[in-house]
C-alpha cells in the first residue's frame, strides 16, 4: 500500500478541514474575540479576577506552587519510584 | 500559573476541583496507567527503536506544550495524536504521563489535574492510533489518515474535557451545567480550529516519516 495520498483523499480531507473550520470560526465569533483563558472563564461564568483561585493554606500538595524545594523533593520522589519500578519490574 | 484550557488539557491550577475527584480521575489514570504498564511487561522484547522515538517525542511534545501561538487568543499545540500514532497506546500513555508531570512542575496545569489531563491524552493518543491504522482500509495517503485521525483524537479530547469538567464541577462556578456545556462547547469549538493546525502538522509529519524511514511505523512502507 502507498503512503502518497490520492487527490481524491486531500479533497476529502479539504472538505473535513472546511467544515470544522467553519464550525470554529463560528464559534470563535459566537464567544468573541477574547483570550483562551478569558473564553474559559467566561464559559464558566468566573471573574477575570481569579475565579476559584485556591487559598494559600492547600492541603496535600495543593500550596507547592511557587516552592522550589517541594518540587524538587516530588521530582527526587518521582525519580526514585521510577528507579524502584523499573528495577522490580525489569521493564 | 495558567488558567483556562487550550485544546484539551485542562489547565486548571489546584483547588479548582475538589479533593475528591482529584482522587477520582487520579485512580482512573493510574489504572490506565497500570494497564499499559502490563502489556509494556507482557511483551518478551520491545523494539529499543520505539523507547528512543518515545524519548524524543516526549522531549518535542513536551516542548510545544510550551510555545503559545498567538493564535484565538494564545493556544499551544499538543502532540499526543502523533505520540499514539508513532509509539502506540501503551507507551504513549507514559509519554504523556511524564509530560504531564513535567509540566505540572513548571505550573502548566495544576498537581491535581494530572489525572484529568492523562485521561484525556490518554483518550486523544489511543483514538488518534487507532484510527490511524483503521482508516487504512479507506485511505492510503499517510497524511490523510494522520490528519483525519489526529482531527478526531483531538475532537475526543475536548469531548472528555467538557465530560470531566462537567461531571467534577469547578469549585466557585456559579453557572448551571447547561450554561457550562454550552460554554465550554463554544470552547470545544474554537479548540478545533487549532485541531485543524495541528491535523495538518501530524499529517506531514507521518507521511515524511514514512517517505524517509518506513520501518518507524509499523504496517508501513512508502
Amino acid at each position: 500500500m502507498i503512503s502518497t495520498s490520492t487527490g481524491k483523499e486531500c479533497i476529502i480531507f479539504a472538505v473535513i478541514i472546511a467544515m470544522m473550520g467553519i464550525a470554529a470560526l463560528v464559534a470563535f465569533q459566537i464567544s468573541g474575540p477574547m483570550g483562551i483563558e478569558q473564553r474559559f472563564q467566561h464559559a464558566l461564568g468566573i471573574s477575570g479576577d481569579g475565579g476559584a483561585e485556591p487559598e494559600a493554606n492547600g492541603f496535600l500538595g495543593f500550596s507547592i506552587e511557587g516552592q522550589p524545594f517541594l518540587y524538587a523533593g516530588i521530582v527526587c520522589g518521582l525519580l526514585i519510584l521510577c528507579y524502584g519500578a523499573y528495577r522490580h519490574f525489569r521493564i | 500559573m495558567q488558567r483556562g484550557f487550550t485544546m484539551a488539557h485542562i489547565h486548571l491550577e489546584d483547588g479548582s476541583f475538589t479533593l475528591f475527584w482529584v482522587v477520582v480521575w487520579w485512580a482512573i489514570a493510574l489504572i490506565l496507567i497500570s494497564v499499559a504498564l502490563f502489556w509494556v511487561r507482557s511483551v518478551k522484547k520491545i523494539d529499543t527503536r520505539k523507547i528512543t522515538l518515545a524519548a524524543f517525542c516526549t522531549a518535542a511534545a513536551f516542548a510545544i506544550f510550551q510555545v503559545n501561538i498567538p493564535l484565538f487568543g494564545g493556544v499551544h499545540l499538543n502532540l499526543t495524536p502523533l505520540i499514539g500514532i508513532l509509539v502506540g497506546p501503551a507507551i504513549g500513555s507514559f509519554v504523556v504521563l511524564i509530560i504531564n508531570i513535567l509540566s505540572a512542575a513548571i505550573g502548566h496545569g495544576g498537581w491535581g489535574m494530572i489525572g484529568a489531563n492523562l485521561l484525556i491524552n490518554v483518550i486523544e493518543v489511543v483514538v488518534a492510533y487507532t484510527l490511524f491504522r483503521a482508516l487504512k482500509r479507506i485511505f492510503s495517503g499517510a497524511f490523510t489518515r494522520g490528519g483525519i485521525a489526529t482531527l478526531a483524537s483531538l475532537f475526543c479530547g475536548n469531548l472528555a474535557m467538557i465530560v470531566i469538567v462537567l461531571v467534577s464541577g469547578i469549585q466557585g462556578v456559579t453557572q448551571t451545567p447547561s450554561q457550562v456545556l454550552a460554554g465550554l462547547s463554544l470552547l470545544a469549538g474554537v479548540n478545533i480550529g487549532v485541531a485543524i493546525i495541528e491535523a495538518i502538522i501530524t499529517g506531514m509529519i507521518i507521511a515524511y516519516i514514512i517517505r524517509v524511514r518506513p520501518d518507524m511505523l509499523e504496517g508501513e512502507r512508502p
